[in-house]
This record gives C-alpha cells, structure tokens and sequence, in this order.
C-alpha cells in the first residue's frame, strides 16, 4: 500500500534528499500545495519558499528554496530548486536579505 | 664545452623545475577529484531537467507558439559559437585541442556563407581564437572556476546568451567543450543549446501521462527553457573543469618525468667532465714528476 512517496529534492549542485516521507508541502507558483502518495500527476513552478518534509504526521525538514520546478506523480515527487538551504542553517537575517534580493531581482 | 660550473647551475635549476612540475601534478590530481566529484553531483539535476522537458517538449511540439528557444527562429543565418576553455594553461593540449575544434567549426560555417558570433569563456579560448577572429568575437568571459565552478557563474553567462537571443542576434547557438572521459583522454565536443535539440522520450516512459500545469505548460515551458540553458552550460563548465585538471596532471607527469631524464643525462655529463679534468690534472703532475 502507497501510504509514502518517494521525495528527491535536487539542486544544481547536489542531491539534498531522496527518501520515502508521508507527506510534502511545497509553494507552488499558484499557492502551496501538499503532495500525498497518490497525488494526480503535475508539474509546476515554485515561488520562494519553505519546502516541508512530513513523517509521521510531523515535520521532521523543511527547506528554504529560492524557486525551482516540481514534477509530482502518483508515487514520486521530484523538485528541483536553484537553491536551498535547511532552516536550521539559515538564520533571520540571511532569510530576508535572501527574500529582498529575489523580489528586487523579481522586480526588474 | 660548458664548464662543470655551467653544467651545476643547469642540474640545480632542471631539479627546481621537477619540484614545480610534481607539485603541480599533485595539487592538479586532488583538483580533479574535486572537480569529478562536482560533476557527478551535478548529474541528478540533470537527467530529472531532461525528463521534464522532454516531456513538456513532448506536448508543446508543433504548436504554433512554441518558444523559439525549442523550435528555432525559422532561420539558421546567424550562429553563435560559445567556446568554452581553461583561464590558465600548463595543461598539454587541452585548450588548444578546444581552440582548433572551435576554429574548424567557424571556418565551415563561414564557408557556408553564414554570420558568425563568438562568445569566448575562459582566457584562453580569447588568446587562442585572437589572431584568426578577431573581429568577430563579441564577448569574453573570464570569471570564474575560482575554487570550484559555482551554478551562479554558469548561469550568468547563460542569461547573457538568452538575453542575446531574445534580442534576435542570433538564430543557433553551439558550444565546444572537452568532456570528460579519464584523465589521459579529454573528448572534445560540439553541442547545440539553441535551439535545444529535444530529448528522445525514453521508451517505456509514461508519455500517456497527462499532467497538470500550473501555470500553464506554456508558462513552464519559458521558465524552464533559459534554466535548462543554465544547467548545460554549468554541466559543460564542469566537465571542462575535470578535462583541465586531468590534462593539467597528465603534462604535469610527463612534464616532471622529463626533468628527471634530463637531471640523469646532465649528472652523467657532469661527473664524466669532472673525471676528465682530474685525469687531466694528474697527467700533469706524473709528466711534470717525470721531466725532472
């Protein structure tokens, strides 16, 4: 029974996670959206924002991205981000200097 | 004849080389494992971008308002040609092997009676293509692969190139790297990046999938087309990367192999005169014994 989803979050210059997890929530360009197993098949563009990795009900990671793509199918869900930085390792003041730099840069 | 002085001078200065020379080769292997391992890591991304987009292209084919980014602008007048090389040499045939597969591709495509853009990366490619071309290089980058090539940099370049073809300056784009085979052979190699030659849908892949866009795959499709640019060029500057390191280690090798065979051959010179010259001496002294 499909009751986890294979996640691999990759970026440019690493793979930063592949495993099973229950559940994923990622900031799609059209508002957030959580992937479950069986999730009908789609791809979309992710805005700045947190990426969090559900197991047992809780998050366990979450992860700052700066934008990216998302490809969900029924048991897999594959994201692909620019970059990404785990909270822990990302303090307040880095957090909105990043987020200035991609709205100025948005703003262009 | 050199003298035992000159010939001293020269084993010193050849044994300071070997020391460069080994040096060199050592940092240059530990830079290339570096440098493979970045390229491997750099391989996931990849692949899962190709699978997108072949599946996207899949969809967006003979659409009208296909971008031209897959399709073409309908024209092949204009060709840019990104040649893409080390910043330093010390490295045998690596960017030289570049420049002449550069140089060749130009001449056919002017043969052709095309215009030809050249956009060089890396100081070399500049130094190399210079003499024959000069008129028609348009751009020369060469910041980067400080320590380690870095995405921002690979990407930087790429924007510069989109914002060249959305301006319309040129209708197809290809650039010449060495990929990264060992560390005794460098291929080098022609891709096409504009318009992006569409990946072959794997057989047994789930074509039949229809998936949902948000956006709209047409709006995917523009985001994904300049970041997958970005990705072949960092993909490309990566390789080149592990080339330059392995090629750098091979010259290195033979480079210090060479000194030490001239080290032997100047020894030998040098203790065969210094005999000589005590035979010499002593020849005198017996002679100058005997006349007494």
């Amino acid at each position: 029974m499909a009751d986890t989803l294979k996640l691999e979050l990759v970026s440019p210059e690493s793979l930063l996670l592949s495993e099973q997890v229950e559940m994923v929530l990622v900031p799609g360009a059209e508002g957030e959206f959580g992937v479950l197993p069986l999730h009908a098949p789609t791809l979309s563009t992710l805005k700045p924002g947190f990426v969090d990795v559900y197991k047992a009900g809780a998050v366990v990671q979450r992860f700052f991205v700066s934008g990216g793509f998302v490809e969900v199918t029924p048991s897999t869900c594959t994201v692909l981000v620019d970059a990404a930085t785990p909270e822990s390792d990302l303090s307040q003041a880095c957090y909105n200097r990043r987020m200035l730099e991609i709205q100025t840069g948005a703003a262009h | 004849m050199p003298s035992l002085k000159d010939l001293r001078v020269r084993i010193t200065s050849t044994q300071s080389t070997k020391k460069i020379t080994s040096a060199m080769k050592m940092v240059a292997a530990a830079k290339l494992r570096r440098a493979q391992e970045a390229a491997e890591a750099a391989r996931p991304y990849a692949e899962r971008m190709a699978r997108m987009l072949g599946n996207l292209a899949g969809a967006a084919q003979g659409r009208a308002d296909a971008s031209p980014m897959l399709a073409g602008t309908g024209k092949d007048q204009v060709h840019l040609v990104v040649a893409m090389t080390a910043n330093r040499g010390l490295c045998g045939g690596f960017n030289s092997n570049i420049a002449r597969s550069a140089r060749g591709l130009i001449q056919e495509l002017l043969a052709q009676g095309k215009t030809v853009k050249v956009l060089c990366v890396g100081r070399k490619a500049r130094d190399n293509l210079k003499r024959d071309f000069n008129s028609l290089i348009i751009d020369t980058v060469t910041d980067f692969g400080g320590k380690a090539v870095k995405f921002s940099e690979a990407e930087a370049i790429a924007t510069k190139v989109t914002a060249m073809f959305e301006a319309g300056e040129f209708d197809v784009a290809t650039m010449v790297y060495a990929r990264f085979k060992s560390a005794m052979t460098q291929i080098v190699t022609r891709q096409q990046i504009i318009p992006f030659p569409v990946p072959a849908a794997e057989p047994g892949a789930d074509t039949a999938t229809v998936y949902d866009y948000e956006p709209s795959d047409h709006e995917i499709l523009t985001n994904l087309l300049p970041r997958n640019l970005a990705i072949q060029m960092f993909k490309a500057m990566l390789e080149n990367a592990a080339s330059f390191y392995g090629a750098q280690m091979t010259a290195m090798d033979s480079a210090t192999r060479n000194a030490g065979e001239m080290i032997n051959a100047l020894t030998l010179k040098y203790n065969r005169s210094r005999q000589a010259q005590i035979t010499k001496e002593l020849i005198e002294i017996i002679s100058g014994a005997e006349a007494l």
